[in-house]
């Protein structure tokens, strides 16, 4: 993991001075823009999405900086110039970036305000949603939420006690949406809770070293794996809606790439966004042409 | 002065599992360690007197390969094995460890004057009473060195426990990366080296106790 | 005693080191194994501590077929010095020097004791020395250290691989003294392999010439200078020790006896040898009986002393007599010490003349500083 970040850095610090060597032009005469995207596959997808309209429809051209760790890292990118466009979701805004900020479950409440302050703080246009939520959620084998009839994180507790929860490394330190926060909002906790590599965690529950994880409500696995995501009906995760952003001063300075990213509010829904997944993730196939075939059937690329 | 005050804040909200951290990363490591010296040594030393090259060479190989399989593939190869947690944790950072410690002590072994092991052989040392008292002293000096190098490695390898499962300060790091906590991830980073600095004076005062003995 | 028969040694390789060695190596004498490189001296003494193991023939140690004796006590049985010294350059000079005595469990006072006797034998202060590790020592010094390790044990037999072959000439020197000196004390049965002709002539007994894995000769020193047993003996040996051992032997003692003497009869009085003495202006002279063999010898100074009319009253023995047809060689190991005149007699006891000292000792010098020069 560490070997592999270094290298990510190494390749990322490789193409920030690729793409810093000068302000070329594109092979139409147009702009060469930067979209960046963090390592999960529909942040990737979103972006190539964005490319393939931009390059369509116009002369301009998108280069994708990938795989980078987290969000903090694409606000410095953007911050430096280094980004004119990224995914980012809306739940990033209680990421322990502002003291101000009011926590809320509610996914309206919480894009306003990532809207407000990251665009305030960053100079950038943060656009409504795509459509597709990548929530925090908790999910559990099927076959034991049929055996049992676990429908509801509320189901669950009385078999808490004898279950331990596999989790990536930073849900266990979060405060309000993280391991401490479930455990004021349902009043249970489990037998034991690991942090963990997110592709190793989903490894463990097939294996049967875990029995409950914190998935991603758009991850493939759930469906390679059999996982049956339970309902939050306390509301406690907040919302993960995928957005695209991009600099203020490149939208006013080339107004038909805001239309192209407006055009893409809402065009994707979680399940489909998990299909896409499914293919690039399990079956193996590029980003770029599952994206491809997705705007064909949209009717939205020739 | 503000941001010693956060961090002073964050220390006080989180001493406790920072403290657990801390514990789990010391106890892998320490495990680690021991382990690998406990069974490199001996098998290193039983490499240098091994008459096939081709199954020395076939051992080196073996260690050396063990070090260029990424971390996150090894770490899934054991799952099925080892499941997730402490157990899997301690056996892949083993594998990581056998390489460095074989090669200093292997080497420490054959850097040992041939003159010496002969008078010992002829002045009627068994086999074992030459390499306990006169071969492995001789070669203490690399073998040292390559436990006080491979123990900071560890140490630093460690933090790749909290991939799978098994916790230490490499929880902390990368929450902090994913929670956006400067913090986190320099406590982190900053108690590794301070552990890994701690390991390898308190080595290096048993290298110099035990080189006077 | 130890003894070689009919020994041969073929490497896995295929390659013969040895081929049918009998040897005899005598009890408390130095036998010093020699040879050119290759030639299978060091495989030889390895045999003796089973460091190699032979193929086929027998060894016998005291007696006992070796290949039957544990490996392990019979090293401890013996000491064993090898040429770059192979000091354990982690112990101390007292741990080093006990080593084996640690390994047979000798109590510790015992131990202790056994140490400082052996650094005193060769003259290393026990205080200065003991607890000194091997890299503060001079070559010479370490060396001494190698070869009291081992004496430590008291093993009756000593092998020494090239034990001097790295130190400078000084030093190389020094040690071959002490061994010699040590060996006075000590009477041990020592192998000793070298390649120095001139080291193996200095300090055996005993040389076994070895060429190609065979022995080409075995012997005395003199016995090998005197009658080198073919070409590459003498080849070995080198021309120049041949001649000066040769031109030593050669040395006719006729040349050195000395005939214009004066001889007085037993029956004469005191004062006629007085004035015989006075005139021909020497201190001494012979005392012969009627038959002209030697009766004994006079001085002018007892005669001058003693006034008495018998000559019978001052004669005296000479210290020295000698024959004729000596040796040259064994003059000289007898004239030691000597400072009266020396008779020289016929077989049939009639004195021939007086030892010419002075000019045997000039040739004698002569023939070393040639010696000397050449080396």
């Amino acid at each position: 993991m560490k070997f592999k970040n270094i290298i990510l850095i190494g390749l990322v610090a490789v193409m920030l001075f690729v793409a810093g060597c000068g302000d070329k032009a594109s092979k139409d005469g147009g702009e060469i823009f930067t979209a960046a995207s963090a390592k999960n596959t529909d942040s990737k997808i979103d972006v190539q999405i964005l490319k393939l309209l931009v390059e369509d429809q116009t002369d301009h051209e998108v280069e994708i900086v990938e795989d980078l760790p987290a969000s903090a890292q694409i606000f410095a990118g953007i911050d430096r110039d280094e980004f004119d466009f990224a995914n980012l979701f809306s739940g990033e805004i209680y990421n322990n970036y502002f003291d101000e900020v009011e926590y809320s479950t509610d996914p309206e409440k919480t894009l306003e305000q990532a809207q407000q302050y990251f665009g305030e703080e960053h100079n950038i246009k943060w656009y409504d949603a795509m459509g597709f939520i990548n929530n925090y959620s908790i999910a559990i084998k099927s076959d034991f939420a049929e055996e049992n009839n676990i429908e509801t994180l509320v189901d669950l507790e009385e078999y808490a006690d004898d279950l331990v929860l596999g989790t990536d490394n930073a849900w266990i330190e979060r405060d309000n949406d993280g391991y401490k926060g479930f455990k004021e909002a349902y009043g249970y906790e489990f037998k034991d809770a690991k942090g963990m590599d997110v592709a190793l965690m989903y490894k463990g529950i097939a294996n049967g070293d875990l029995d409950v994880v914190t998935a991603y409500t758009v991850d493939p696995q759930l469906i390679e794996y059999d996982l049956t995501v339970l309902e939050d009906t306390e509301h406690f995760f907040p919302p993960y809606e995928a957005s695209l952003v991009a600099k203020n001063e490149v939208i006013e300075e080339y107004p038909e790439v805001d239309d192209i990213i407006e055009s893409l509010v809402g065009t994707i829904s979680t399940e489909e966004m998990t299909d896409l997944i499914y293919e690039v993730d399990i079956e193996q196939r590029s980003v770029k042409e599952v994206s491809e075939e997705f705007l064909k059937e949209k009717g939205m690329l020739n | 002065m503000e941001l010693l005050q956060d961090y002073i804040a964050f220390w006080a909200d989180k001493y406790a599992s920072i403290f657990d951290y801390m514990l789990e990363h010391v106890l892998i490591s320490l495990t680690v360690a021991i382990i690998s010296i406990v069974f490199t040594i001996p098998l290193a030393v039983w490499m240098t007197k091994m008459k096939s090259t081709k199954l020395r060479s076939f051992i080196f190989n073996i260690a050396n390969i063990f070090q260029t399989i990424p971390t996150i593939a090894l770490l899934a190869i054991m799952i099925p094995i080892f499941g997730i947690g402490f157990t899997p944790a301690i056996v892949a950072l083993f594998l990581y460890a056998l390489l460095p410690l074989l090669r200093n002590t292997y080497s420490g072994m054959e850097s040992i004057d041939q003159e010496v092991v002969e008078a010992a052989k002829g002045m009627g040392f068994t086999s074992f009473q030459r390499i306990v008292k006169i071969e492995l002293p001789i070669a203490l000096p690399y073998i040292m060195s390559g436990i006080r190098v491979t123990s900071v490695y560890i140490i630093s390898w460690t933090t790749l426990a909290a991939l799978i499962g098994a916790g230490g300060l490499g929880d902390l790091v990368l929450a902090g990366i994913g929670y956006n906590d400067t913090f986190m991830i320099f406590t982190g980073a900053f108690l590794a080296i301070i552990i890994a600095l701690i390991l390898d004076f308190v080595l290096a005062t048993v290298e110099n106790k035990l080189i006077k003995l | 005693m130890i003894e070689l028969k009919n020994v041969n040694k073929i490497y896995n390789d295929g390659f013969q080191a040895l081929t049918k060695v009998n040897v005899e190596f005598q009890e408390g004498k130095i036998n010093v194994l020699i040879g050119p490189s290759g030639c299978g001296k060091t495989t030889t003494m390895k045999l003796l501590n089973r460091l190699v193991d032979y193929t086929d023939g027998e060894v016998y140690f005291n007696g006992k077929k070796i290949k039957e004796m544990n490996p392990i006590e019979l090293r401890r049985q013996m000491g064993f010095v090898i040429q770059n010294i192979g000091l354990f350059p982690h112990m101390t000079i007292f741990n080093n020097v006990a080593t084996v005595p640690k390994l047979l469990k000798w109590d510790k006072d015992r131990i202790k004791k056994r140490v400082i006797e052996l650094l005193e034998m060769v003259n290393l202060d026990p205080n200065t020395y003991m607890n000194r590790y091997p890299s503060e020592l001079s070559g010479g010094q370490q060396q001494r250290i190698g070869v009291i390790r081992a004496l430590a044990a008291e093993p009756s037999t000593i092998l020494m691989d090239e034990p001097f072959s790295a130190l400078d000439p000084i030093s190389r020197e020094q040690l071959q003294d002490e061994l010699l000196r040590l060996q006075t004390e000590i009477n041990k049965t020592i192998i000793f392999v070298t390649h120095d002709m001139d080291e193996a002539l200095k300090i055996a007994d005993n040389i076994v010439l070895m060429k190609d894995g065979k022995v080409v000769q075995q012997g005395s020193p003199d016995s090998l200078l005197s009658n080198p047993a073919n070409d590459f003996v003498k080849e070995f040996i080198g021309e120049k020790r041949l001649n000066s051992n040769n031109q030593l032997n050669d040395l006719s003692l006729a040349n050195y006896i000395n005939k214009d003497i004066l001889l007085v009869q037993s029956d004469i009085r005191i004062e006629k040898a007085t004035s015989s003495l006075i005139e021909r202006k020497v201190s001494s002279a012979v005392v012969i009986n009627e038959d002209e063999t030697y009766n004994g010898i006079v001085s002018l100074y007892d005669a001058i002393e003693n006034n008495s009319s018998e000559i019978n009253s001052i004669i005296k023995k000479a210290s020295l007599i000698i024959y004729e047809n000596d040796k040259v060689s064994t003059v000289l190991e007898k004239i030691e010490g000597i400072h009266d005149i020396v008779p020289v007699l016929s077989k049939e006891d009639i004195v021939v003349g007086l030892l010419s000292v002075d000019k045997l000792f000039a040739t004698l010098h002569h023939l070393t500083e040639y010696k000397r020069g050449e080396i």
